[in-house]
C-alpha cells in the first residue's frame, strides 16, 4: 500500500520523539560511571522500574506483531500474546530474587558469582550478544513498518531513522534515561491501547455490503520489477491502482446490520456468531514474473476465536504439526526470563523486594495489555483496516481509522517503544561486549570511563547490524520474528540460569557447555528449519518441507532439554576438579 | 557487604537446602570478583538466608501450580483443540482460559508478593537452627 502522511501525524509525531531525545540527553548528563551507564546505579523506584519493564517488553512484536497476526489469523496470534505474558511468571516466581542477590551488571556476572571462569564470561556474554542481535531484527522491521504510513517514507529509511535515533539515545545516555523513557512509554502505551478498544467497543460491529469489499485483489511482479496492482501500474496517479486496506464482516446474528456499543463480553460473544470475511493469498510464478492473488473467504467468527488458523495442523492428525506448536509455546514460557534485556532490568532497583514489586507491576501492565490485543486485533480484523502486504501495520492503520490525531499519537508511541526497547537491547548488547567479553575474557583493563567509551563503540556497531537485518527481513510479523530470539534465548541461558540457582552439583565448565550447545543448537535448528527455508531462503512451501533437516520448525522442546541434559552430563564429568 | 550462606557439616542450611550459590564468598572475596572491572556498584543488599528460602520455596510452589495451569491449555490446544469451542456466556473456552491464564499470572503474583511480606523472625536459642525448606 502507498501512504498517505498526514501533516498533524507528522508533527506529533517529531514532538514525540523531540521529547524522548531531550528525556534523554538530560538524564545522560547525570549518569556518568559504569554503574550509572549499564545499571543506572541500581536506584531506580520500583514502581518505575515495573512500568518500564512493560516499555522494554511491549515491543514492535507486541504492539505490532500480535495485533497483525490475531487481524490475519485471529485466535492464534492471541497465543503469543498469552505465552509472552506467562513467562514472566518464571521470571518472578523462579528467577527474579536469586539473579538480583547473585549479580551486579550482566547476566554473565550472576552465572560468574561463585565461579570466576572465563569460559562462562564467553559463553554467557557471547549468548547476550546474539539474543539481543537476534530480539533487534523484529524491533527494526516494526520500526520501518510503522514509519511507512507516518512520514511516508520507505521501509528501509524508517529502519535507518530508528537505528541513528537509537544510537544517539544509547551513546549519550545509558540505562537510566532508558529506564525513564520506558516508564512514560509504556505507561502511554497501555493507556492509549485501553482508549483505543474503548472506541472499537463503541463503535460495535458492522456489517459492510459493497460489492468491492469483496473483490480479489492481484499483485503482479514482472521480471523487469515493474509492480501491476489489478493490471494497472502502482501508484496513487490517474490509471493507477494501489491495493486497498481489507477485513470486513460480512454477516451478522440475527440478520442484524450493526450493532451499536457493546461490552467487552458482547463483543465477544458478538463475533463468534457473526461471519468474517478473512483474506488467503496464492502465489504463482512463472517466465512472466511472480503474481500473488488474495481472494476472499468468508469464514464462521466461531472458527476464528478458536486455534487453528495459523497453525493449521492442531485441526490435523499431522503430530509433528502439534509439536511444533508446543515447542513455539515452551519457548514463550521460558524465554522471557532469559533475556538480556528483561534481566538486566533487576540491576536496576535496589534490592530483592524492589525487584519482586517490579515484576508484579509489569505483569500487572503487560497483562492489561495483552488482553487489550485482542480487542486490537479483532478490530482491525473487521475495520478494514488490514494491508494485505504487511500484517505489522494492523494497529496503526486501525488508529488512522480513528482519526489521524490518535493515528499519529498511536505510531508515535509505538515508535518511541521501538526506540526503547531497542535501546534497552542495545545496552544489553554492550555491557556484554564491554564487561563480559572486552574485560572478561580478554582481560584488557579499562578504566570507568574508557568502559563507558568502549561501551558506547560497541553500541553503535550492533545498531549498524540491527540496521542491516532490520532492511533484510522486511515484510516478516514482527511476532514470529521475536518467537526466534525467544527460542534462542530459552535454550541458551534459562537451563544455565535455572541450575546454578537450584544444584549445587553445577560445575563451570557444565554452564559453559550447556550455553554454548543450548545457543548453537537452537540457532542451527532454526537455520535449517521449514519455515527458513520458506521464509527466508525463499523456497514454497512443498520444497521447503523436503529440503528441512529437521522435523519441526520450533527447537525449544528439542534444545531447552538438550541445554539442561549437557549442563548435568558435563557438571557430573568434571566434578572432581569442582570439589578440588 | 554480602552475607554468604553457611554450608555446615553437620546439616544443610536453608539456602543450601534450596541450592543457593554462596555469592561473594570466602573462595571468592569481593575484591577479586570480575577482575580488572574496577568499577563501583551499589552496595549489595544484607541477605537474610531464611526470607530468601522461604521466598524461594512459595516461588517454586506458585510456578509449579501455573505451570500446570499453561500446560493443560497448550495440550488442550494441541491435542483437543475442539475442546477449546466449548461456549460459556457467548464466550468460548479458549478464549476464557486464555484470559484465564493472564490473570491468573497476575492474582498469583499479588499473592505471592503478600506471603513474601517480611522477614522470617530468627531462631530462639534453644531451638535448632532455623533450616528452611527441605527439612
Amino acid at each position: 500500500m502507498i501512504p498517505d502522511p498526514s501533516p498533524l501525524a507528522i508533527a506529533v509525531f517529531v514532538v514525540f520523539v523531540a521529547i524522548t531525545l531531550g528525556l534523554s540527553f538530560w538524564f545522560g548528563a547525570k549518569a556518568k560511571s559504569a554503574a550509572g551507564y549499564f545499571a543506572a546505579g541500581g536506584q531506580i523506584h520500583w514502581f518505575v522500574n515495573g512500568v518500564a519493564f512493560a516499555g522494554d517488553y511491549l515491543s514492535a512484536a507486541s504492539f505490532l506483531g500480535i495485533c497483525g497476526m490475531i487481524s490475519l489469523f485471529g485466535y492464534d496470534g492471541f497465543l503469543y500474546s498469552i505465552g509472552f505474558l506467562a513467562g514472566w511468571v518464571v521470571a518472578l516466581f523462579v528467577i527474579a530474587e536469586p539473579l538480583k542477590r547473585l549479580g551486579k551488571y550482566t547476566f554473565a556476572d550472576a552465572l560468574n558469582s561463585q565461579f570466576q571462569s572465563r569460559g562462562i564470561t564467553f559463553a554467557a556474554g557471547t549468548s547476550a550478544l546474539v539474543v539481543s542481535v537476534f530480539y533487534l531484527i523484529p524491533q527494526m522491521v516494526g520500526a520501518g513498518s510503522l514509519i511507512v504510513p507516518l512520514l511516508g517514507l520507505a521501509h528501509w529509511q524508517g529502519v535507518v531513522i530508528v537505528g541513528t535515533v537509537v544510537v544517539l539515545i544509547v551513546c549519550t545516555a545509558g540505562m537510566v534515561s532508558t529506564t525513564y523513557v520506558q516508564f512514560i512509554k509504556g505507561g502511554l502505551l497501555v493507556l492509549f491501547s485501553g482508549l483505543l478498544t474503548v472506541l472499537i467497543l463503541n463503535r460495535g460491529l458492522k456489517v459492510d455490503e459493497r460489492p468491492e469489499a469483496m473483490a480479489p485483489q492481484v499483485v503482479a511482479t514482472t521480471p523487469g520489477g515493474t509492480k501491476l496492482i489489478n493490471g494497472l501500474p502502482h501508484g496513487k496517479g490517474q490509471g493507477e491502482a494501489d491495493l486497498r486496506p481489507v477485513g470486513h464482516l460480512s454477516k451478522l446474528p440475527d440478520g442484524k446490520k450493526e450493532t451499536g456499543p457493546l461490552s467487552p463480553r458482547e463483543y465477544l460473544a458478538t463475533l463468534q456468531q457473526s461471519e468474517i470475511v478473512l483474506w488467503k493469498s496464492e502465489t504463482t510464478s512463472g517466465e512472466n514474473g511472480k503474481v500473488v492473488t488474495y481472494s476472499p473467504v468468508p469464514t464462521a467468527g466461531a472458527d476464528v476465536l478458536l486455534p487453528g488458523r495459523k497453525y493449521t495442523d492442531l485441526r490435523s492428525d499431522k503430530l509433528w504439526g502439534k509439536i511444533d506448536f508446543v515447542s513455539l509455546m515452551l519457548a514463550l514460557f521460558c524465554g522471557t526470563a532469559s533475556l538480556p534485556h528483561v534481566l538486566i532490568r533487576y540491576y536496576t532497583v535496589k534490592d530483592q523486594a524492589a525487584a519482586r514489586l517490579s515484576t508484579v507491576v509489569g505483569i500487572a501492565t503487560i497483562g492489561a495489555f495483552y488482553v487489550l490485543t485482542l480487542f486490537m486485533g479483532l478490530g482491525a480484523m473487521t475495520s478494514g483496516t488490514i494491508d494485505l502486504t504487511d500484517s505489522n501495520m494492523a494497529a496503526p492503520l486501525l488508529a488512522k481509522n480513528y482519526g489521524n490525531l490518535l493515528f499519529a499519537i498511536i505510531s508515535a508511541i509505538a515508535f518511541t517503544t521501538v526506540l526503547g526497547t531497542v535501546s534497552g537491547l542495545i545496552v544489553a548488547a554492550s555491557g556484554a561486549v564491554v564487561h563480559d567479553l572486552v574485560v572478561g575474557v580478554l582481560g584488557i583493563p579499562l578504566k570507568d570511563q574508557h568502559k563507558v567509551r568502549v561501551g558506547k563503540i560497541a553500541a553503535a556497531i550492533v545498531g549498524l547490524i540491527a540496521v542491516a537485518l532490520g532492511i533484510w527481513f522486511k515484510g516478516f510479523n514482527a511476532g514470529f520474528l521475536v518467537g526466534w530470539a525467544f527460542s534462542v534465548a530459552a535454550s541458551a541461558n534459562l537451563p544455565a540460569l535455572v541450575m546454578i540457582l537450584f544444584w549445587r552439583g553445577t560445575t563451570k565448565q557444565g554452564v559453559t557447555a550447556a550455553i554454548l550447545v543450548g545457543m548453537f543448537s537452537s540457532l542451527a535448528w532454526i537455520l535449517v528449519s521449514a519455515e527458513t527455508f520458506q521464509n527466508v531462503y525463499g523456497y514454497t512451501k512443498d520444497q521447503a518441507a523436503k529440503l528441512a533437516w529437521v522435523p519441526f520448525s520450533q527447537p525449544g522442546l528439542v534444545t531447552i532439554p538438550l541445554g539442561f541434559a549437557t549442563l548435568v552430563l558435563v557438571s557430573l564429568l568434571t566434578r572432581r576438579s569442582r570439589i578440588q | 557487604m554480602r552475607v554468604a550462606c553457611k554450608r555446615s557439616a553437620g546439616g544443610v542450611s536453608c539456602e543450601a537446602a534450596v541450592g543457593f550459590p554462596a555469592a561473594g564468598n570466602a573462595l571468592f572475596p569481593e575484591s577479586s570478583r570480575m577482575a580488572g572491572f574496577g568499577h563501583e556498584a551499589a552496595e549489595a543488599e544484607v541477605v537474610d538466608p531464611a526470607t530468601a528460602a522461604r521466598n524461594a520455596r512459595y516461588g517454586l510452589v506458585l510456578f509449579a501450580l501455573y505451570f500446570s495451569f499453561y500446560a493443560v491449555f497448550v495440550v488442550l490446544n494441541a491435542f483437543q483443540p475442539t475442546a477449546m469451542s466449548v461456549t460459556l456466556m457467548g464466550v468460548n473456552l479458549a478464549i476464557i482460559y486464555g484470559m484465564g491464564l493472564i490473570i491468573a499470572a497476575l492474582v498469583l503474583a499479588l499473592i505471592y508478593c503478600w506471603l513474601c511480606r517480611g522477614r522470617v523472625e530468627p531462631v530462639s536459642a534453644g531451638h535448632e537452627p532455623a533450616s528452611g525448606v527441605g527439612q
